[in-house]
């Protein structure tokens, strides 16, 4: 079901956030695209701005952001200049999103059918009867066993495994084109993360629905996603094919989570590489405090003065695979 | 939960009830030993005097010569077969009495209760949404008035405003001298009603809005009202539809711990406009020392918000499904 | 709560500020800049000023007709005359002695009980606990305005029997707000630590727990304290005021079958009541925005 026109595509997003002291930027001149029925993995540490792309996509930024330049463009429609009625008609319908907390996202006092239905109901004009019924297949969709008793339990009586299946039958109950993932699993424990996985992996494949997985964890990359992309305090600094970024990436900061992902360190950590690569030094800068250079440099190993003083500027390290670095020499980096 | 446990945990809600109003009894009880006279001396200055025999026979009549304990008991077993002792002042018996004004106070405070949560309800929602713009600020404003001002100086300055500068309610009272046959009689009443219950609902205006304010602007900001809209829902359906019933939660959990006061508020009220309610026959209690009525009407308003409690309860457990399970 | 949830990730948050250095001088400051909170203060000063010198200033016996009956507003007196052709502006000044007095004394009695009360159930949890909270809830159920006018009714009319009447009824609130913060606080590392180091249970509960749970209970108290005047004014004027003791309550009782004729002499000691009450609330809401700066925005 793959296509190589972009369903999503991003260019030059620029998020801004009140401060006390003017506007801070949160997202900095990203661009990315996402083709159909593929998965996007968005890469980074919490505060590198793969949140905000997520809720500038649904145009759901909390109070005091906005977008301050770029397009987002959903087939072709740029969705930043869309009023908020058409955002309403997309939402839930043709984009929705998964909440990284399942615990709190789903509403405490009305029943998971009702919560499911409502958005058929409004998108799709469904009757009560029909999005009831609706509601059912998706809760079978999600392999939750009794689908039919479920409909009118509450979210507390089913376990976080069980909400985030909610959530995302909730979020597939329109058949959407595209799917905003963030941190689906994060709060779940390891088995249930790779049933969702697999579950999500399945219903792409029936729905051919293109997915954006926010993921501090490069291992839900490699299992799900066709396409990455790394995000650093607000910059997307390398972006490419998932199989070339996991076999050789050109950034030092991606390498750099690549070995504080264990199941991705294969013959690395047997060579004994040592423990230094568990974490990368140092901390994300301050929003509102960041470094004149390149924003890795304060902790990266191969950063000069150049790196320190000039932002660096995007460079292909081989087709359809590049970074923002000025050390990006794959030789270096391999 | 299955019905046994349903049936034990009502059980022993009830035989928990029924203790507190046990204790109220004795409690009230001892403020009657404590009152200044009995009601032999009462009787006996109505007389206009008696001779030391007579007062012996009645006391005696009365069972005040027997120990405190034994006159606890008589007492406790009047109260539970509904004998509230008898008013010398109204010259009825204080049930009667309490059941005949019950229904004009069940009146004024459940209108007053009920325009307070909505005018509540809806202001603060509404000024929620906009936290810092001028609604808010109004409903801070007044909020802090409605709290700071004696509810009977509102009603007096109500009684000012619309029935002496721009006379269209009534003075004073619950019927027209004449009063009219039908549907008629109806209206009669409501057009009494109308300054009372707004004086008696100002103050819990103030309380509910500012309540409402508040759990609503908390409630707005939880991921499950994000997840509406992600649904791409309208602003109205997320906010009336998943952010009140949420919102709603703490809201009722006031209306039954506030039920005293507003019961409480009643007395002054009707006392202002001479509301022909318990409260008023409160305030005439007071007025005559007579402290039988006054009891009753203590031990018959406690009783009255432990209803109210079970009411809300209910109501409670309605909204909030999480609520249904039997505590064990 | 809903700052941290909206944006997922938190780093985009700017960090909260450092913890203050002197946190009762930043929470002065704060609250010293809050403007309502000045006005309260201010008009909680006139208040006070008026009560304690303005009867010596004015020099009009407030108890003793001076002019005719019933004279409105400017005719004679500045601010009218009562049924008895008494100086109302006479008897506001005066009046507010008793309001503030009462209103002070019970609401510090509330507070201590209700203290006291809730410190025992918190710390002790258990039987104890029940045991309290069965008896808080008692009080809970009897409607406490009511309760204090049977109590005055009983025990006859006199400061004494209301300071103590009200003083006793509406304990209960802050007994469950002192209770919560004992458990919460009494579970904290700090004070696991005193208790392990040996500390007796007097020491704790009143040197180590209350100082923490105190902020709550501050604010409440400035509620406490608006309540019980205007309780007191609520007794004045059904009758069970100090008969021989001049309050605005009173003033309003007495005049309350002239007030559609003379709108004067319940409108102006009601005002008195009103911005005294007004004062200490704002007062109090300052004091709430100083103690919890990140409640101010939301609530």
């Amino acid at each position: 079901m793959t296509d190589d026109t972009p369903f999503l595509e991003i260019r030059n997003l620029t998020v801004e956030m009140k401060g006390d002291a003017g506007m801070i930027r949160v997202l900095d001149d990203v661009s990315l695209s996402i083709r159909r029925g593929t998965t996007m993995g968005i890469v980074g540490e919490s505060g590198c701005g793969k949140s905000m792309t997520a809720l500038a996509i649904m145009r759901l930024l909390p109070p005091g952001f906005q977008i301050t330049s770029g397009q987002i463009l959903l087939d072709g429609e740029d969705i930043t200049k869309a009023s908020e009625a058409r955002m309403r008609q997309l939402r839930g319908n043709d984009i929705s999103m998964i909440f990284q907390e399942p615990m709190t996202s789903l509403n405490p006092v009305y029943t998971v059918g009702e919560q499911i239905a409502e958005a058929v109901r409004q998108h799709q004009g469904l009757d009560t009867a029909k999005a009831e019924q609706r509601a059912i297949e998706m809760l079978k969709a999600v392999q939750i066993p009794g689908a039919e008793a479920r409909l009118g339990s509450y979210p507390h009586e089913f376990s976080g495994g069980m909400r985030q299946r909610v959530m995302i039958a909730m979020a597939l109950a329109c058949q959407p084109r595209l799917i905003v993932a963030d941190e689906p699993t994060t709060a779940l424990d390891v088995t249930v993360q790779a049933q969702i996985f697999a579950l999500m992996r399945e219903l792409q494949e029936e729905t051919g629905t293109a997915i954006m997985l926010i993921t501090h964890d490069l291992g839900a990359v490699a299992e799900l996603a066709d396409d990455v992309a790394v995000f650093y305090a607000g910059w997307r600094i390398e972006h490419g094919p998932a199989s070339a970024i996991l076999r050789h990436p050109a950034h030092p900061y991606t390498s750099g989570l690549m070995s504080c992902t264990p199941r991705l360190r294969l013959g690395a950590a047997a060579s004994g590489q040592g423990p230094a690569l568990l974490e990368i030094e140092g901390m994300v800068p301050q929003l509102g405090k960041m470094p004149s250079g390149c924003r890795f440099a304060p902790r990266c190993t191969l950063a000069d003065a150049h790196c320190r003083s000039t932002v660096p500027v995007d460079t292909e390290v081989e087709p359809g695979h590049a970074a923002m670095c000025w050390k990006t020499k794959a030789e270096v980096l391999a | 939960m299955d019905t046994y446990q349903k049936v034990t945990a009502t059980v022993k809600r009830l035989i928990e009830a029924f203790l507190l109003v046990m204790a109220v009894v004795v409690f009230n009880f001892f403020l009657i030993q404590m009152a200044p006279g009995d009601p032999v001396e009462v009787i006996v200055g109505e007389m206009g005097g008696a001779s030391e025999e007579l007062i012996a026979q009645m006391r005696a009549q009365y069972g005040l010569d027997r120990p405190v304990l034994e006159q606890l008991g008589v007492y406790v077993g009047k109260v539970l077969t509904g004998d509230l002792g008898y008013s010398y002042y109204f010259n009825t018996p204080v049930t009667q009495l309490l059941l005949q004004r019950l229904p004009a106070t069940v009146l004024l405070v459940m209108s007053a209760l009920v325009v307070a949560v909505v005018v509540g309800t809806l202001a603060g929602t509404f000024s929620a949404r906009k936290p810092d713009g001028m609604g808010s600020h109004v409903v801070t404003v007044l909020s802090l008035v409605g709290y700071s001002a004696p509810v009977f100086w509102i009603g007096m300055m109500l009684l000012i405003l619309f029935a002496s500068i721009w006379p269209i309610f009534p003075v004073s009272g619950m019927y027209s001298m004449r009063r009219p046959d039908g549907i008629g009689y109806y209206l009669d009443i409501l057009h009494h009603l109308v300054l009372p219950a707004v004086t008696l609902a100002t103050i819990y205006i103030a309380f509910y809005s500012r309540l409402a304010r508040t759990s609503m602007i908390e409630v707005l900001g939880q991921d499950y009202i994000r997840t509406a809209r992600a649904k791409g829902l309208p602003e109205g359906k997320v906010v009336w539809k998943h952010g009140l019933r949420n919102g709603l939660i703490p809201i009722v959990t006031m209306v039954g711990l506030q039920f005293g006061q507003l019961f409480a508020g009643a007395v002054l009220v009707e006392a202002v406009f001479n509301w022909p309610g318990l409260g008023r026959l409160a305030y005439d209690s007071i007025l005559r020392r007579d402290y039988t009525t006054l009891l009753g009407i203590l031990l018959f308003s406690a009783i009255l918000v432990m209803i109210a409690n079970a009411l809300t309860d209910i109501a409670y457990r309605w909204i909030d499904p999480r609520m249904r399970k039997v505590k064990a | 709560m809903n700052t941290d949830t909206l944006a997922p990730d938190s780093n985009l948050v700017p960090p909260p500020a450092a913890k203050p250095d002197h946190p009762l001088r930043e929470t002065l400051v704060i609250f010293l800049k809050n403007k309502a909170a000045a006005a309260g203060m201010i008009l909680l000063l006139i208040v006070l000023v008026g009560t304690i010198f303005g009867p010596a200033l004015y020099g009009v016996d407030a108890n003793e007709m001076v002019w005719i009956p019933l004279s409105p507003p400017g005719d004679g007196t500045p601010l009218g005359t009562d049924y008895l052709g008494r100086d109302i502006l006479a008897g506001i000044l005066v009046g507010g002695r008793v309001t503030l007095i009462v209103g002070a004394v019970s609401a510090v009695m509330t507070i201590v009980i209700g203290v006291v009360v809730g410190a025992f159930a918190g710390f002790f949890g258990g039987r104890v606990d029940a045991a309290l909270m069965k008896f808080t809830e008692f009080f809970q159920v009897l409607p406490s305005l009511l309760l204090a006018m049977v109590l005055v009714t009983i025990f006859a009319p006199s400061l004494t029997t209301i300071i103590f009447a009200i003083g006793v009824v509406g304990w209960a609130q802050i007994a469950r707000l002192t209770r919560a913060e004992f458990m919460r606080i009494g579970n904290l590392d700090y004070v696991k630590a005193a208790r392990a180091a040996g500390a007796r249970d007097s020491y704790l509960m009143f040197r180590v727990i209350l100082p923490g749970s105190l902020p709550p209970i501050i604010v409440s108290s400035a509620l406490v304290t608006g309540a019980s005047i205007l309780f007191e004014a609520g007794l004045s004027f059904l009758g069970l005021g100090d008969p021989n003791t001049l309050s605005w309550g009173l003033i309003i009782g007495q005049n309350q079958n002239y007030l559609l004729d003379a709108w004067w002499t319940v409108t102006c000691p009601g005002m008195a009541i009103f911005v005294t009450v007004l004062a200490i609330s704002l007062i109090g809401d300052g004091i709430n925005d100083a103690l919890n700066p990140r409640a101010r925005k939301r609530g």
